[in-house]
């Protein structure tokens, strides 16, 4: 398995471990949760971008 | 201030629980949600990390070579050792690993088999003969000539598939008890009898399997270390920051368990944007 897919796992728990440490309410931690999921996969995506452009080419 | 809603109980007790399992802190005090929550994310990227790297991404650190402690490696095990039980079984290998009675053993108590790969090399009818042998070991307790405790025993099995059936002499060695290798070693001596007299003919290397428990979380070599690296590749590193991360976390559930959630219970935001409605 690419090692890249791991990422999937880690960035969800990350983000609802951190929820539910700030947060009781249940659908408040899920909510908050998969925008803090999202929230890493996209910058983490845009940090992709950006590497594969600054390697275009090399 | 804590939000009355949130059942803290003993926040001790609930904090204790919560580093030995995560999940167990918030499981003692009711809030089954966030119990689960901890328990699959934070036991599930540890077993994951531990997976990945073989069961051997956690090692205790080893005791200071000429007084220097390895700082790195501390602090590797201290965000591992964060994970509570799972991680802190690594403290009692390092003490069976570093027991002044764990060393190569010359002599056992009780015979046993066990299964056996290796090599053979041996002077047979037709000049020497060698191959890798796989079958089953057989050791035994014997006495040397001289009334010493030795180690003996007999080897069934196949050499490049052939049947075979080797004795071995009253020298067997078997590598310690507790090693961070799921093998344990064995050099033994090839003998044949001829009236009553035993002739060394050859050799036999190889090994056994090592109980689990034996080789789970025991500290590693920096040549064991490297060969794991070796064979992982960047997953070596992959199963370190799972592990790493899962200490990490365990640290905010603990934090949560003793002093509540940090932001509050969650619906304070929506409380206060209904407040103007309800006054007016």
């Amino acid at each position: 398995m690419n090692i890249t897919w791991y990422l999937l796992p880690l960035a969800a728990s990350v983000s609802l471990v951190w929820t539910s440490s700030r947060y009781e309410a249940t659908d408040v931690i899920i909510k908050r949760s998969a925008k803090l999921f999202a929230q890493i996969i996209l910058f983490m995506a845009l940090i992709l971008c950006v590497l594969l452009a600054l390697s275009y080419n090399l | 201030m804590v939000d009355p809603r949130v059942p803290l109980k003993h926040p001790v007790i609930a904090g204790i629980l919560a580093f030995l399992i995560p999940g167990a802190g918030h499981f003692y005090q009711g809030r089954l949600f966030k119990a689960c929550i901890y328990a699959v994310c934070i036991l599930g990227l540890f077993f994951t990390g531990m997976a990945v790297a073989g069961w051997k991404a956690v090692q205790a650190p080893p005791k200071p070579e000429n007084g220097r402690r390895n700082v790195v490696k501390i602090l590797k095990y201290s965000a591992q050792s964060a994970v509570g039980l799972p991680a802190l079984y690594a403290l009692v290998q390092r003490s069976r690993f570093y027991a002044v009675e764990n060393v190569p053993i010359d002599q056992i108590d009780e015979p046993f088999s066990a299964p056996f790969e290796g090599v053979a090399e041996y002077r047979g009818e037709d000049g020497i003969e060698s191959g890798a042998i796989i079958g089953t070991i057989r050791l035994e307790p014997v006495q040397t000539e001289f009334g010493k405790p030795s180690i003996a025993g007999g080897f069934i099995g196949t050499m490049d598939g052939e049947q075979v059936e080797f004795k071995l002499s009253a020298h067997t060695e078997v590598a310690k008890p507790i090693e961070a290798s799921e093998r344990r070693e064995v050099l033994a001596g090839i003998v044949t009898e001829k009236e009553g007299q035993q002739n060394l003919i050859g050799q036999l290397s190889g090994h056994m399997p090592r109980p689990f428990m034996d080789w789970y979380q025991v500290p590693m070599d920096d040549q064991e270390e490297q060969e794991l690296h070796r064979e992982l590749g960047k997953f070596h590193e992959l199963a370190m920051v799972f592990t790493w991360v899962a200490g990490l976390l365990n640290i905010l559930a603990i934090w949560d368990a003793v002093e509540g959630p940090a932001y509050g219970y969650g619906d304070e935001e929506k409380e206060q944007a209904e407040e103007p409605n309800t006054t007016t």
